[in-house]
């Protein structure tokens, strides 16, 4: 194929996306650059707001409606911007190949999977292929992406799990072996060994079909553990370029830097959580200067009123940054110099205020908790982690008395949920003990409601006084201020969502709070504020957590005691640093061993052997 | 994170309700037509002759500056009965709605959010209501019981209570399993609050449309009764009795006719259109990605 005669399998060049807002036309990206070299992965790192999926969608032709882009894009040796329409369409699929976030979506659910794979392909004459080529082929295809079962080219999506899912999408976009393959966020919805699995099959087959790689993620550890090459968006461009070793040893962008530190590392806990303040601005409110400027603890009155260059480095490291090289150190990822906190970071008390035995659910002949034992102590964080389907949330929903209990007992501050008949006032008694923060800061709070009101639910429980004072100290509380009381939801971000939704658990003073996976769908920098929160709480309140989470880092952070959960059965259990240090259960060690760590990297070592 | 979503993401917005960029022309007209109707249901002095004033010298004109749509085989002002009839082309219709949805709402909320006896109850009523054809037996019962206008507005609520209920009682479902409902539960609110502080105002653009859309239901059923002449009583300006007695004569005063067939169905259409506009505004206002 006269694509595969260039080096580069895909090159863009002055990249913008424009839309309409209010009339006016608004700059959502601008001048993006990206190389990917065919063979090699490239990352496009960025939090919600960065414009990377816009990029992504740009690159394939595939904008919303109302958007358009300028620029050139490459794919070989062919300018797609001179393309018309129809030869577009012909270009995706066949050169230029994409993969979604979503797993669950992504395949028609009323196609068997076999049939998706080869649903492009033609034979030699350029016809359909016949139903046994077709079916062949698929089972070649799939076996190609790890699934070495024929009978799966037979099945229907949702018989298959996530990470098969995302194997049989990867499949069916690679099946005309295009020159590159766009994935936005591919594994953002699958557990992390399943992540680990899906991100070394796709390193392997850009290098085994000779396919650039663009891989869109928030996740700078994924970025690390794949990719070649590293491109850190912020408000719709780029703000640093370069080698995956130099952006993480040496970030030369305070933005970037600040995304290392807020990072929580699996490794030990921190005193605080490193944050960036402010929020990432909307396209058409990004300050004339440097766009990072106002988060920025190192802007100056310049970076204020110029917009900075993309400016080069040596060893092809790029940057948007005037004090680029005044704070090469001040910049250095400063993890080693500050000391590790005690992993208990609060002394439990022995009074236990949520006890369960033989805790059983099943729906049917699934067992989705089989005979839990846990206890939450009085001030102390216990964290429960697993991956889907192992019965961590309906462990959750039992101590809060959203689910009943097949069988066992739930005692929540001396009153069991399991028995048959709970007055009013045991009621009161667990309401009072145990409340519980959802996941989805989209759908916990209610569309059609004030925050006010969604407070005042709580408060009118307890029977409080000043319930407009009270809400406003509760919004306090989280970090928000008194007038959010009167707005609407879809005015929060998913950061503020989860703070109100903390505060409206706290609205009956409880005990313990239960938080299911309540910083999964935020972005990193978010995730540090809302996790100093709930340490700040902790303190402050003394307030019992039980903390659910698939997210080892994260747990490492915030809880004291953790439970290991699989498949409905608690298979290990300890103090957070004992167990994620010395993981002794093979199934916690597989956990461990799952999360993404950077290539080995050859260059750290090389460099501190040398002289520089 | 989908593209729509980036673009609107992290911007504190003004609650967009009824404010907003660009009200569409065909709201706007339909929300003109609905003025000017709503003018006639209050003023019915505006009438240039009194509507039910014979004059047989006058019969089978066609519009002229004195008859500005002509009148009808017993000569009366067809426009003047236009404006009279308003009042129950409309005011009829939007009882009939609001009424029907109401009732809908209360059940769906109840079988979609209690299920167990409740919900089987509800649902197995609505199964058998939902078999019976209503404009049949609207005539029937009003026909054989001469019950008059009343009645058969109560015949047409209860047989539109089968689609609205199923459709509700769906969405309540979908939101009774959404966290924010969860969280009142794991609060202690009770029931009935949870009823009527999250779900109704959750369903709430689902209400709307509903609502709107049985408006144009109970205008096509409410004069298709006044056509047959059950109903309104005789001699009274009902849009879909004027249909009826003047289709005989519709080649002397095609007006007559056609004046009031075309208000019904510009009143149905108009709400419509209206509806379907406020339960997207309504929408937007409550979602965020």
């Amino acid at each position: 194929m006269t694509s595969r005669i260039s080096p580069t399998a895909l090159v863009a060049t002055g990249l913008s996306v424009r839309g309409v807002r209010g009339g006016a036309p608004v700059g959502l990206t601008s001048d993006v650059d990206i190389e990917v070299p065919a063979g090699e992965a490239v990352a496009i790192v960025g939090e919600s707001g960065s414009g990377k999926s816009l990029t992504a969608r740009a690159l394939l032709s595939l904008l919303p409606r109302g958007l358009a882009s300028s620029g050139t894009i490459r794919i070989g040796d062919r300018d797609v911007s001179l393309l018309d329409d129809a030869e577009r369409r012909r270009l995706r699929g066949s050169e230029l190949a994409f993969v979604m976030q979503d797993p669950f979506t992504m395949l028609n659910p009323l196609e068997r999977c076999g049939s998706q794979v080869t649903a492009a392909l033609r034979g030699p004459d350029g016809r359909r292929l016949r139903k046994a080529a077709a079916r062949d082929e698929a089972v070649r295809r799939l076996a190609e992406v790890g699934i070495a079962d024929p009978a799966v080219a037979d099945r229907y999506p949702f018989e298959l799990s996530g990470g098969m899912r995302q194997r049989v999408a990867i499949a069916a976009a690679i099946a005309e072996n295009p020159a590159v393959l766009i994935a936005d966020e591919p594994t953002t919805a699958l557990d992390v060994t399943t992540q680990k699995e899906i991100l070394d099959l796709l390193e392997r087959l850009s290098r085994s079909h000779r396919m650039g790689l663009v891989l869109i993620t928030h996740d700078l550890r994924v970025a690390f553990s794949v990719c070649t090459r590293i491109y850190v968006m912020y408000a719709g461009e780029i703000v640093e370029a370069g080698r995956p070793v130099d952006v993480r040893n040496r970030p030369r962008h305070p933005y970037t830097a600040g995304l290392l530190r807020t990072e929580p590392p699996l490794d030990r806990r921190v005193h605080r959580l490193a944050r960036i303040p402010g929020a990432v601005p909307a396209p058409g409110a990004r300050p004339a200067g440097c766009r990072f400027a106002p988060r920025c603890g190192w802007a100056e009155a310049d970076c204020h009123d110029h917009h900075p260059a993309l400016t080069v480095l040596p060893l092809d490291h790029q940057v948007r940054c005037r004090r680029a090289d005044e704070l090469t150190e001040q910049l250095r990822p400063s993890r080693t110099d500050e000391p590790p906190e005690p992993a208990v970071a609060c002394a439990a008390s022995d009074r236990a205020l949520i006890r369960t035995r033989a805790l059983r659910r099943t729906y049917g002949p699934r067992v989705a908790v089989a005979g839990a034992d846990i206890e939450v102590h009085a001030g102390e964080s216990v964290g429960l982690v697993g991956e889907s389907g192992s019965g961590k949330t309906t462990l959750a929903r039992m101590l809060v008395g959203l689910t009943r209990p097949s069988s066992g007992s739930v005692e929540v501050g001396g009153v069991d949920l399991a028995s048959r008949h709970l007055s009013s006032a045991d009621w009161a008694v667990v309401r009072s003990t145990a409340q519980m923060a959802f996941q989805d800061p989209y759908s916990t709070l209610n569309p059609h409601r004030t925050i006010g009101a969604a407070l005042r639910d709580g408060l009118r429980l307890v029977g409080a006084e000043d319930i407009h004072r009270r809400t406003d100290e509760l919004l306090e509380r989280v970090g928000l201020s008194g007038d959010h009381a009167r707005r609407m939801p879809a005015q929060l971000s998913g950061g503020e969502r989860q703070r109100v939704a903390i505060a409206r658990a706290l609205a009956r003073s409880p005990r313990v709070l239960v938080c299911d996976e309540i910083v999964s769908a935020l972005d990193v920098s978010v995730q540090a504020h809302i996790l100093n929160l709930l340490r700040d709480l902790q303190v402050r309140l003394g307030l019992s957590l039980v903390f659910i989470t698939h997210d080892l880092a994260v747990a490492r952070q915030v809880t004291d005691r953790i439970y290991v959960l699989k498949d409905g059965e608690i298979v290990e259990q300890g103090a957070t640093g004992d167990v994620l240090d010395h993981p002794r259960h093979p199934y916690t060690q597989r956990l461990v061993a799952s999360v993404p760590s950077p290539r080995p990297d050859p260059g750290t070592e090389l460099e501190r052997g040398k002289p520089a | 994170m989908s593209p729509a979503g980036i673009v609107l993401a992290r911007r504190p917005r003004a609650r967009r309700f009824l404010a907003g960029p660009g009200v569409p022309p065909g709201v706007a007209a339909a929300a003109l037509f609905l003025g000017l109707v709503a003018v006639w249901v209050v003023a019915p002095g505006l009438a240039p002759h009194d509507p039910a004033l014979i004059r047989p010298g006058d019969a089978y004109q066609g519009p002229s500056s004195a008859h500005l749509l002509g009148t009808d085989p017993l000569g009366r002002d067809v426009l003047s009965r236009l404006i009279d009839g308003a009042r129950t082309a409309v005011l009829a219709p939007l009882t009939l709605a609001a009424g029907t949805i109401a009732v809908s709402t209360t059940l769906a909320v109840l079988a979609g959010y209690l299920r167990g006896w409740v919900d089987a109850v509800i649902s197995r009523v609505v199964d058998v209501l939902y078999s019976i054809p209503a404009l049949m037996v609207a005539i029937v019962i009003v026909g054989v019981t001469g019950g008059g206008f009343g009645l058969s507005i109560i015949v047409l609520l209860v047989f539109g209570l089968p689609a609205n209920v199923r459709v509700l009682r769906a969405a309540v479902m979908e939101r009774a399993a959404l966290p924010y409902v969860e969280a009142a539960r794991t609060l202690g609110v009770s029931t009935p609050r949870i009823m009527l502080t999250q779900l109704v105002p959750a369903i709430g653009p689902l209400v709307i449309t509903s609502f709107f859309l049985q408006i144009t239901f109970a205008i096509v059923d409410l004069s298709s009764l006044s056509f047959l002449g059950l109903g309104v009583p005789p001699g009274a300006s009902d849009w879909g009795r004027m249909m009826a007695e003047n289709r005989a004569t519709m080649s002397a005063n095609f007006f007559s006719t056609a004046a009031p067939g075309l208000c019904l169905a510009a009143v149905a259409v108009s709400a419509n259109v209206l509806g379907d506009w406020l339960y997207t505004r309504y929408e937007q206002a409550g979602r965020s990605r």
